[in-house]
């Protein structure tokens, strides 16, 4: 009886101890140690030299080892640049950038922006392609290929530093204009400029968003973006970027951006919406500012006839403001059978043209504006009358209230072919005894080269 | 300890209080081939007496005083029988003949479940149970233990149609009606050995459904004394399996308690990186007060934790066979899965027993369950989905590029950038180099880490690209029942059953692990493309949209159910007939409450409205007695089925949308059988039918790249890039028809030869109407959070699911030295893959540009896409072998069983067809293609397996 007892109590310890004992993934897991060891050999060439050796056209397919370094200046992050990577040779001051096609997403993830990264371009095609050097893999149909993911790693590494990944801060190089930024050797670089601001048809009247959305999905988008110093170039935003909704900011401030070409023409790209230092709302440089107004003086009467100006094509008129809200066209001197006059058209205009021709007066109950118009090929109405008393001569007309009084006139709707024979006059308008005070009576013309595009000539503006 | 007791030494040891009494109990104890049963041990409940039966298979009980008796009748290798009977004032009382039942046949099974392989992705797909049937029907044990393996469904019957009930309430829940067997584990020694009313028979403790009620009360009393070790060794999802029971009987003072510990385990499953690890423990106490009344308590607790395995498409397994499991990687030098399944929720059960009188009982019970159920996920935002499996990481990504990928360039020649990408990635996978084949976790936080940290919602920090998610669902569940009798003659009996659930699950998504990054964010990583200008937070208004380890992410929402149920039954005898007739009034109301207000549905917050169900059924049983050998038996069954929980809401995860059409389900179930009981043969024949219309069915899956192209006349284009999405059929009728025939002749009272065949057709009767919803869809032009689809075209498709032949034969030899052998064989075929309904539509071939067909879609065409998916027939080898010897007070009991001995790995036992190219061209191209990219993913029979299994008792 012992024995069994004993038997019995050691079975039930034995088989207990086993069970509880046996050991089972615990499923608790730590962050794993990282270790990082250079895939290939140290650079054999630099990335400037490798790019220079790239034929004036066509590729050629490289044979040996060609070992060089690069820092990524691109992200697929937010789904604006899409299968390509784009690097340069330095962190500061590069030398050199070139872009790689892979047939791969989330490259961001593998090599995050300033990834030191150590490409061995055996087997791969370098060439311009498209107005750009690039590098890819061998292909039937393109020039340069997408290298397919399951051999991406084959000529692709980063370089550690330390237990890591290297990732450098990238410094941007600074530009004063965009016109600087449009140049080859910036190609596939990280340029910065200050001082810039998206066209004024990009925000007014409609704030547009980064990308357009056709049928509630994104399309590929050009949006015009300017310096104060006259350049202006196109940013590119893919119709898959994950900032396509948001709306382009009304102010001005920096841009940094990958310089990209696409066979003749720049496109620069944005990584994030942090690339775009520009404020949402606030003041911005106007690439078309308003001339004149240099001696206004608030006339109670006044009779214009233009004979006092001269000058071919003169579009400053030191007692008025012209002012261009859309487009870059003023209101410009003519002269036809010895009479002066202002004219304003949109033909062969690229988009809207929107401008002001802007008259200080100061409003008194029961005078009349009235002025001649002629009007040459015809398309649609173009002119209106405004009356305001809150412009701030030479400030921004678009934030003025202004009041409509087109209606007071009568503008012909001919001819649709040549010009009208002579100057018509338009009717009047009585200042009403509400409108009194310092004030401006606007003409505005409002057009768009594919659209209305009506010739309006001015002359004889009264006020009595 | 009881070892030779005599009943002369019996007498002897009566206490002197027992010579008043006047009444000698006696039976006779047979096994069901007619031959007695010795040496088996009775126990007289709460006397402290036990007998051993005699050679003849006689026993008796001398002396017993008027009042209630229960004997507990154990023996070794067979079904332990509990009786009750009552005592008055005769000499002698005859039980009669006690047949017991031997459970050599699958010695450790029980109530349990055939391991479902898990996969969210499937959540049609219902668990197929693998029962002992205690019933001595020749068909249900046969299709049950041999064909059961292998997925074989008795007549094609959802398992969700069925009643489990545990000690007087039912375990089915109300998300989806099914039963989750892991809250009890590896207990197989507590629950087994049920009662059973098969299919859509009557029974007396539920109404149930279309397939069977499943009754079982785990009185401790009702255990064999001592201890019971058990172990064993297999090659299944788990490798071994240990327990240890031990019961006291019940003492004099009318207590008894019998407890249990178990656990399975397994460094590595049979599927490669799944580790297993599940404790099972019961805790039973029973208190007799006296003869008419019993207080039962139960606790089961079963926390477990273990990894799923995947399914994967014809092309993987081609690549890398069938214990290929795409949900690990390796990280730190050990196998590190994704899928981590976790929970414990214990129950608690109360059952009080009372004898009214003489004709009446009543049985009541509460329960209360609650504990979380936890799934882990690998989740991840802004990065292309990590899985190996994932289309464009597979060969056939390339070959799909470009057609001349896979073909060998000739000698000399350099291959193609193309082939030489299709072969670098053939080699990984053929290599089983893990960067191919598996996940790579250092790469996620190698990412997480490299990311720079960047200003999101107030916070600063790396965000999580990878990071892994539990799907927990919290649940309390509390129930209370009541089985009441009343027994008018000995034949003639009147029964009700009235039950009551409540149950609240709170569902939602939790961060697990981080992976190296600061958080995650709580916000949809495709609405800034997909639903441009929409803030993309699952839950708008919160200000921490930074989500740590442990914070809920992605939804949270509570079901909540009540249900009641009357059940009242009448049994009857009248000459040769003996008739059963039950009947059900059930009522339900369910409700939703969201807590997270998601950024595209405005019903996502907040109560919804309840939704009311009644429940009518009438159920019928005629048996009539040829003689007292051969029988023929009906059995009808005519009732609704009110839809759970998740089949009322039909993306619930979002949104309170409530599937269109819901209705109850309505079923009409008949069959009728002859059956032949003698001991030389046992047959049953039967022809069955059943009907069932109305049926709402949902799934879900995990749809990557769906395109879904919105009805409005704009033309307005739902691009969703990867997204949960969710079908609905409605009023889908469907027709399960078939004949079973199960025999069970012995040659020699040692030999017997088991044959089965089951013949079905499982059918769609009408083209059900279709609906479909995604997580990240948003509100449809038709105002709705889903699409109409209209009508698919399922007409006289087969169901999916089981096969709907199978056959088998077999033999068993029984020695008399106390060891067995069996061996069978197995054939399973006409299993089809479940069509999938969106494909089956209008909108399939409608060219929503052209406002026509496609162009060049001819009838053949379509016909050839969209055949049935049949899958392969196969055939199967199992084997057993068993000993069992006495050593004194010791018995050990060894068994080993073989299934698949051939290792046929062909063999197919789940899939669906993968819902991403849903118009004619796509899909079309997807058929044609050597190595679809979109094929359909399987579950493949998990080859050759043994089980190994040693039991002492002492």
């Amino acid at each position: 009886m012992n024995f069994k007892q004993y038997f019995k109590t050691a079975s039930v310890i034995a088989i207990s101890a086993f069970a509880v004992s046996s050991c089972v993934n615990k499923d608790e897991w730590v962050t794993p140690p990282i270790n990082c060891n250079n895939k290939f050999d140290a650079p054999n060439i630099s990335l400037a030299d490798f790019k220079a050796s790239a034929p004036a056209t066509g590729f050629k397919l490289i044979t040996d080892d060609q070992i060089f370094d690069g820092y990524v200046i691109s992200s697929d992050e937010n789904g604006n640049f899409y299968k390509t990577i784009s690097f340069q040779d330095k962190p500061e001051n590069p030398t050199a950038g070139l872009q790689m096609e892979v047939d791969r997403a989330s490259n961001y993830a593998d090599f995050p922006v300033g990834s030191h990264i150590r490409i061995n371009a055996k087997g791969l095609r370098l060439g311009l392609d498209r107005g750009t050097v690039k590098i890819g893999s061998v292909d039937p149909n393109f020039a340069i290929g997408r290298i397919p993911g399951s051999l991406f790693s084959r000529y692709i590494s980063g370089v550690c530093k330390g237990n890591g990944l290297e990732i450098a801060v990238i410094k941007p190089v600074e530009l004063a204009s965009l016109t600087a930024a449009k140049a080859d050797k910036y190609i596939n670089t990280l340029v910065k400029v200050a001082n810039v601001q998206f066209n004024i048809s990009e925000v007014f009247p409609v704030q547009k968003a980064y990308v357009d959305f056709v049928a509630g999905a994104g399309v590929d988008t050009d949006r015009i973006f300017e310096d104060n110093v006259g350049g202006s170039t196109t940013l590119r935003n893919s119709g898959f970027s994950s900032f396509g909704a948001t709306l382009l900011p009304k102010g001005s401030g920096s841009i940094t951006f990958v310089v990209s070409k696409y066979i003749a023409n720049y496109q620069m790209l944005i990584r994030s919406l942090s690339d775009v230092n520009i404020p949402a709302t606030g003041t911005r440089f106007d690439p078309t500012p308003p001339k004149g107004g240099s001696a206004i003086t608030y006339p109670v009467t006044l009779t214009e006839t233009f004979e006092g100006f001269s000058g071919t094509l003169q579009d400053t008129f030191a007692p008025y403001i012209n002012d261009p809200v859309l487009g870059n066209r003023y209101w410009q001197l003519k002269n036809f059978g010895g009479n002066n006059y202002i004219e304003l058209s949109a033909n062969a205009a690229q988009g809207a043209i929107d401008n002001f021709f802007i008259i200080p007066v100061t409003f008194t109950p029961g005078k009349k504006v009235s002025f001649d118009v002629k009007i040459g090929f015809y398309t649609g109405d173009v002119l209106k009358v405004y009356t305001s008393t809150n412009y701030v001569p030479l400030g921004d007309v678009t934030a003025a209230t202004i009041t409509d009084i087109t209606s007071s006139f009568t503008i012909p709707k001919d001819p649709v072919t040549g010009y009208g024979v002579n100057f018509v006059n338009a009717g009047s308008y009585t200042f009403p005894a509400t409108l009194s005070g310092k004030g401006f009576v606007m003409f505005r013309y409002s057009g768009n080269g594919s659209g209305a595009k009506t010739t309006i000539q001015l002359d004889n503006i009264k006020v009595q | 300890m009881i070892k030779k007791l005599s009943l002369i030494s019996l007498f002897t040891l009566l206490p002197g209080s027992f010579l008043f009494a006047q009444t000698t109990v006696y039976a006779y104890l047979k096994d069901n081939a007619g031959k007695p049963v010795e040496s088996a041990e009775v126990d007289l409940k709460g006397s402290g007496m036990a007998v051993k039966v005699d050679k003849i298979g006689y026993f008796q009980f001398v002396d017993l005083k008027a009042g209630h008796y229960q004997i507990v009748i154990t023996k070794p290798d067979f079904e332990t029988k509990v009786m009750e009977f009552d005592v008055e004032n005769e000499k002698k009382k005859d039980l009669g003949v006690v047949t017991l039942y031997t459970t050599l046949t699958g010695a450790d099974q029980g109530l349990a479940v055939i391991e479902n392989n898990g996969s969210e992705e499937n959540s049609s797909q219902s668990t197929t149970v693998g029962l002992l049937q205690s019933s001595q029907d020749v068909f249900s044990r046969i299709a049950a233990f041999d064909l059961g393996t292998y997925w074989f469904r008795p007549r094609g019957i959802d398992g969700r149609t069925g009643e489990t009930m545990l000690n007087g309430v039912s375990m089915v829940k109300s998300d989806n009606g099914n039963v989750d067997y892991s809250n009890w584990g590896g207990l197989n020694e507590i629950t087994r050995y049920p009662e059973i009313s098969a299919n859509h028979a009557p029974s007396e403790f539920a109404f149930g459904g279309a397939s069977s009620v499943i009754y079982k009360n785990t009185n401790a009393s009702e255990y064999r004394k001592g201890f019971q070790a058990t172990y064993s060794l297999t090659n299944r999802n788990y490798r071994n399996r240990a327990s240890l029971r031990y019961s006291t009987g019940m003492s004099k003072s009318g207590w008894a308690f019998t407890g249990m510990i178990a656990r399975r385990w397994a460094q590595e499953g049979i599927q490669e990186g799944t580790f297993y690890d599940a404790y099972g423990s019961f805790i039973g106490v029973e208190k007799k007060f006296n003869d008419k009344h019993t207080l039962t308590f139960s606790a089961f607790g079963a926390p477990y934790r273990r990894s799923t395995a995947s399914p994967s498409t014809q092309e993987v397994y081609d690549y890398r066979g069938v214990h290929y499991n795409s949900y690990w990687g390796w990280q730190d030098g050990k196998k590190r899965s994704e899928r981590v399944r976790a929970g414990f929720q214990p129950i608690f059960q109360i059952q009080d027993f009372w004898k009214i009188n003489a004709k009446s009982s009543l049985r009541t019970a509460i329960s209360y369950q609650f504990g979380k159920d936890k799934s882990a996920r690998l989740d991840w935002q802004n990065v292309q989905n990590p899985s190996p499996t994932y289309y464009r990481y597979l060969p056939s990504y390339y070959d799909s590029l470009d057609p001349n990928a896979s073909v060998l360039a000739p000698d000399g020649t350099t291959p193609t950038t193309a082939q030489d990408a299709y072969r670098t990635s053939l080699a990984g996978w053929q290599n089983g180099d893990p960067l191919y084949t598996q996940l790579n976790w250092d790469a996620f936080y190698r990412r997480n880490g490299g990311q720079a940290a960047g200003d999101y919602y107030g916070v600063n920090g790396k965000r999580a690209l990878y990071f892994q998610v539990n799907d927990v669902s919290d649940d309390k569940i509390f129930n209370a029942g009541t089985h009441y009798t009343y027994n008018f003659d000995a034949s003639t009996r009147f029964i009700l059953n009235i039950s009551y659930q409540n149950y609240r699950s709170e569902l939602y998504r939790e961060v697990k692990d981080l992976l190296g990054a600061d958080f995650a964010l709580n916000r949809d990583p495709f609405a800034a493309t997909n639903q441009p200008g929409k803030s993309g937070l699952y839950n708008e208004g919160e200000t921490n949209v930074a989500k740590y380890t442990g914070d809920k992410i992605n939804y949270d929402y509570s079901f909540s159910r009540q249900e009641v149920k009357v059940n009242p039954g009448f049994k009857f005898q009248s000459g040769k007939f003996d008739v059963f007739i039950s009947a059900l009034a059930g009522y339900s109301t369910s409700n939703r409450d969201g807590k997270f207000k998601h950024y595209l549905y405005d019903d996502s917050f907040g109560k919804s409205q309840n939704f009311d169900f009644w429940n009518y059924g009438l159920k019928g049983q005629v048996l009539y007695k040829l003689n007292g050998r051969n029988f023929l038996v009906y059995n009808g069954a005519y009732f609704t089925q009110a839809p759970f929980l998740e089949d009322i809401f039909i993306n619930p995860r979002v949104n309170a949308s409530v599937t269109p059409n819901i209705k109850n389900a309505i079923i009409n179930a008949n069959d009728l059988s002859y059956v032949l009981n003698s001991p030389f043969l046992k047959l049953r024949l039967t022809g069955y039918l059943v009907d069932t219309q109305n049926e709402t069915n949902v799934q879900r899956f995990f749809a990557d790249g769906i395109q879904l192209q919105s009805a409005g006349q704009d033309g307005t284009v739902t691009n969703v890039q990867s997204a949960f999405v969710t079908q609905v059929m409605s009023n889908v009728e469907k027709r399960n028809m078939g004949g079973e025939f199960g025999v069970d002749v012995k040659v020699l009272p040692t030999l017997s030869f088991q044959g089965l065949a089951s013949f079905g057709q499982y059918t769609y009767r009408n083209d059900p109407q279709v609906y479909f919803a995604s997580d990240a869809a948003g509100t449809f032009g038709n105002g709705k959070a889903y699409l109409d689809l209209g009508k698919a075209y399922l007409k006289d498709y087969k169901q999916g699911g089981t096969p709907q032949q199978g056959y088998s034969l077999g033999f068993r030899y029984n020695s008399p030295k106390y060891w067995w052998v069996g061996a069978n064989w197995n054939y399973l075929d006409d299993n089809y893959l479940d069509p999938s309904a969106i494909v089956r539509t209008e909108r399939f071939v409608q060219n929503p540009v052209s406002g026509t067909p496609y162009a060049n879609l001819s009838e053949s065409d379509l016909r050839r896409v969209l055949q049935p998916v049949k899958l392969p027939s196969a055939y199967f080898l199992n084997a057993n072998v068993g000993k069992s010897w006495r050593f004194g007070g010791y018995y050990v009991l060894l068994t080993a069983s073989v299934n698949n001995i051939l290792d046929n790995v062909k063999y197919i036992t789940g899939g669906f067809e993968q819902t991403r190219r849903v118009t004619f061209p796509g899909f079309a191209e997807e058929t044609s293609r050597e190595f679809p990219l979109f094929g359909p993913k399987y579950w493949y029979t998990q080859g050759r397996s043994y089980f190994v299994n040693v039991q002492f008792r002492f």
